[in-house]
């Protein structure tokens, strides 16, 4: 089978499950219907993340500095200006779409092209949205979980929303980009993520739930639980 | 004269006689090194937990102690706070049927030694400022949730609390200790549930309790290594 028909297999499967959007089911953190295809891509994953992207952050991480790479992380933030204003925006964030926009004019001139981050200490924090949050506070339900490869954990809204955040202008849409920005970033987690691996027993169930509860706190603006999920985690179980 | 309180100094009104001074000055005293939102919160999960966070942060900045104390010691703050029953109850939710009381015992105790390696391995990298409590609530069922924000020269992190009190023998009730842990609106107890259920409904218990145990160890064998090494350079 050639690559294109797999990928359009592949497309329809991540479509088709994020049809039933708005059942109770498809908001469960563990709605994962796609379980076995998403386990081999999160194989594949595991393991490009061994081979390829540990080595390449490794290497990067023991040539230049934590300032340097502090300085790249803030570039390649400074890059996600467009999604930033396009999605808080969509949300009626107003205040916020404001901040944006004025951290990327200070960042991008006295901040050097965005490799400095004056921004934050003159009072205008970074407010990360992306089009799958924008969906999300809209109301659409994040369908069933997949795991994307390279990129990892998504859902069929975030799937949605992760194409238009590709194709909006200024944002990480060149693969050289998207690639030298992962690298950087997964060279200030190397540690981290090994400790995240020994603090799972089942590191695939571990990543699940742990963006899909991420993501609702992300969409929501808050840490707290919905009534409902809140009843059911905190409730000695008892059917006696 | 009028009185004259500390709200009135955040506006920077000036205090006109002595005695103002005098008790304004006892008054920054005794507040001092807190942060400003905790001081109409003095109820007793809020001093539980700053009490707890108090002593983690101590241990952690202090440059004095070696790493193998200061793991003991973190180790054992977080060992006397957890009401471990309760977690276990919790993340085992409808699973807890499924075992049998002398594993349920194994599963207390490993879990426990699992938990308390974790908070270990991630407050020791954590290179943070101090540890605000920023604000807190009750909840259903008597419940307390206590919000802190861990404050870093690059990112502030969110972690609240949510603690129970313990039920004594005698039903009568207890301290207040954690029965969950939520970083960036991610559940600890939600998170092991559904380990736990997707390995015991492919697995079963012993599944469980084995990863558990070969987690442990392999923790205990990195821990030994950490300690002779930290001894060789010590000696």
């Amino acid at each position: 089978m050639t690559t294109r028909p797999c990928l359009a297999i592949a497309l329809a499967l991540v479509f088709a499950a994020a049809l039933p959007a708005c059942t109770a089911a498809s908001r469960a953190p563990d709605y994962d219907p796609l379980e076995t295809m998403n386990r081999g891509l999160f194989t594949f994953n595991e393991g490009f993340d061994e081979y390829i992207l540990t080595p390449a952050a490794s290497g990067w991480e023991s040539v230049a500095s934590d300032g340097v790479r502090e300085s790249f992380s803030n570039f390649f933030d400074n890059l996600l200006f467009a999604n930033d204003f396009l999605n808080n925006l969509l949300q009626a964030k107003f205040r916020e779409t404001g901040e944006v926009t004025g951290r990327f004019v200070v960042n991008t001139t006295v901040g050097v092209l965005g490799f400095f981050d004056p921004a934050t200490g003159w009072g205008m924090p970074a407010h990360h949205e992306d089009f799958g949050q924008t969906l999300g506070y809209w109301g659409l339900a994040p369908g069933a979980y997949i795991t994307l490869p390279f990129w990892g954990p998504s859902n069929g809204r975030d799937t949605i929303g992760f194409i238009v955040d590709w194709f909006t202008p200024l944002s990480t849409s060149s693969v050289f980009v998207f690639s030298a920005d992962a690298v950087n970033d997964r060279s200030h987690d190397i540690q981290r993520m090994e400790d995240l691996r020994l603090a799972s027993l089942d590191f695939y169930v571990f990543v699940r739930n742990a963006y899909s509860q991420s993501r609702v706190a992300q969409i929501s603006g808050t840490t707290e639980l919905e009534p409902s999920v809140e009843e059911d985690l905190y409730d000695i179980y008892d059917d006696e | 004269m009028t009185s004259t309180t500390t709200n009135d100094t955040s506006r920077g009104r000036a205090p006109r006689t002595t005695l103002t001074l005098a008790m304004l000055g006892v008054a920054l005293i005794g507040l001092s090194g807190l942060p400003a939102q905790d001081r109409a919160d003095d109820v007793a999960p809020v001093r539980v937990m700053r009490k707890v966070l108090d002593r983690i942060v101590d241990t952690l900045h202090d440059e004095n102690a070696t790493n193998t104390a200061k793991r003991g010691a973190v180790q054992g703050v977080v060992n006397e706070n957890l009401d471990i029953d309760i977690m276990s109850r919790l993340v085992l939710a409808k699973n807890w049927k499924k075992f049998e009381p002398e594993q349920l015992a194994e599963f207390a105790e490993s879990f426990r030694k699992h938990l308390v390696n974790t908070y270990w391995r991630n407050a020791k990298l954590a290179a943070f400022e101090r540890i605000d409590i920023v604000d807190n609530r009750e909840e259903a069922r008597g419940d307390w949730t206590v919000k802190s924000l861990i404050v870093s020269k690059s990112s502030d992190t969110k972690v609240d609390y949510r603690l129970r009190r313990e039920t004594l023998e005698d039903d009568e009730l207890g301290e207040w200790k954690i029965i969950d842990v939520i970083v960036e609106g991610v559940s600890l107890v939600s998170n092991f549930r559904s380990q736990f259920q997707e390995i015991v409904a492919n697995d079963g218990p012993k599944k469980v309790l084995s990863l558990l145990r070969e987690s442990n160890a392999k923790t205990d064998k990195t821990e030994s290594a950490e300690d002779a090494e930290s001894g060789a350079r010590e000696g």
